[in-house]
């Protein structure tokens, strides 16, 4: 993928906060240091949060395109409208199905073009932040792409039921990022899933008296949890002004409320000492990411699609 | 209004798959691993992407993390047909310039 033309291979990605990153080739495998892509009247693209980018000539005019993916879970088309090599990226347009844009489960898509049955147009296949992966087939032409109706390719994470419970042995995990490529060079391309999943450890064995403190912890973190609530509440009240309140009565409030905060914050620093405390006693939790690859099974009988 | 419930039910139903399924035309997954254990990137969010980032004609992994906005980079020991990774080498040395803002 070669954004401005000069021969040498880029990087793009996008961020968290939303702006994209391109790193520039400059050949030998050496790379420029991130610049924000900019569209054509000089302004920082950024079409949403926890962005994601994918260059593809999305309407067959021979010049590389973007798809963006946002927490939303939309999918925007930025045309690029450059007369000469490299990029002037024009408006950007929100893509459909049935004349509604789309917006996949649980936000975060992941959109990118692939010629997936091998029928010479490019479809839109797109990540989702529930660990799914839909496939968009193109019924349109090479250059006016329309888009059916999703297929899942790959079923939504186990995770979404019970995050509680962590991944299980060949369970993917959630906000799917995805990228084709023929991986066992059989002439099919395959497909590699990225994700975001926790797992837990070991259970720890326990003694009685284990137990019974941690018995103790979970029924101090109800209290304290509903008192910090109760506390919450005073404080949603007393932040309002009363209508005619005089300088007295107002110095007054901020008193209480300074009183208030005081207590919340103590209160919320034991609610912190009670988690730690409860750690001991369960199986520990760890964030993951894992790569998953999964393999094309080929077509039978001449067939074009598996 | 009916008919347009009725269309949103369908498109949900349609998309709907339930974990567990088998993923239609795929084998079930397997998990990538980098010198003889599963690729597992910091703070989750793993992002792959395969490319000849040399112009070499070498295959990479690449595989953004959330851990600080970093990408690290595996080179393929292996073959076309059976690839390979053993270590990865952070984009840019995990310099400000190779990362993108996580936080």
């Amino acid at each position: 993928m070669d954004l401005d033309g000069d021969g040498h291979a880029d990087i793009l990605s996008g961020s968290w906060p939303g702006e994209l990153y391109l790193f520039r080739g400059l050949g030998k495998g050496k790379f420029a240091p991130g610049e924000q892509l900019k569209d054509s009247d000089g302004k920082v693209i950024k079409l949403g949060s926890a962005s994601t980018a994918f260059a593809v000539d999305w309407n067959g005019d021979g010049k590389l395109d973007l798809l963006i993916g946002n927490i939303e879970g939309q999918v925007y088309f930025v045309p690029n409208e450059a007369t000469g090599k490299g990029y002037a990226f024009g408006k950007p347009q929100l893509l459909k199905v049935n004349g509604e844009p789309i917006r996949v489960s649980h936000g975060d898509s992941h959109p990118i073009a692939v010629d997936w049955e091998k029928d010479g147009k490019p479809g839109l296949m797109v990540g989702t932040g529930a660990g799914s992966v839909l496939w968009y087939r193109n019924v349109g032409t090479r250059t006016e792409p329309k888009l059916a109706l999703p297929q899942t390719l790959v079923a939504e994470s186990a995770l979404n039921k019970d995050w509680n419970l962590g991944l299980k042995e060949g369970q993917w995990g959630v906000r799917a990022k995805i990228c084709v490529v023929d991986w066992n060079g059989d002439g099919w391309p395959d497909l590699l899933v990225g994700d975001f999943g926790t797992s837990r450890g070991p259970e720890p064995k326990l003694s009685d008296a284990d137990r019974e403190a941690h018995k103790k912890a979970q029924q101090k973190q109800a209290e304290l949890s509903r008192q910090l609530g109760s506390l919450f509440q005073q404080r949603q009240g007393l932040l309002k002004g009363k209508p005619g309140e005089t300088p007295e009565a107002a110095e007054q409030r901020q008193k209480e409320l300074r009183a208030l905060q005081e207590r919340i914050d103590r209160m919320q620093r034991e609610l912190q000492e009670t988690f730690q405390t409860l750690q001991r006693f369960q199986a520990p939790v760890q964030y993951t990411g894992n790569v998953w690859l999964f393999l094309r099974t080929p077509p039978q009988n001449g067939k074009t699609s598996p | 209004m009916k008919a347009r419930f009725l269309s949103v039910a369908v498109l949900a139903w349609g998309g709907l798959a339930l974990a567990g399924q088998p993923s239609p035309g795929l084998a079930p997954p397997v998990k990538l691993h980098a010198g003889g254990k599963p690729i597992n990137v910091d703070v989750g969010h793993a992002a792959p992407f395969v490319a000849d980032i040399a112009g070499d004609g070498a295959l990479h992994l690449l595989v953004g993390q959330f851990g600080e906005g970093k990408l690290r980079v595996y080179r393929n020991a292996g073959t076309r047909e059976q690839p390979r990774f053993d270590d990865f080498k952070w984009f840019l040395d995990g310099a400000p310039g190779g990362r993108v803002p996580s936080g």
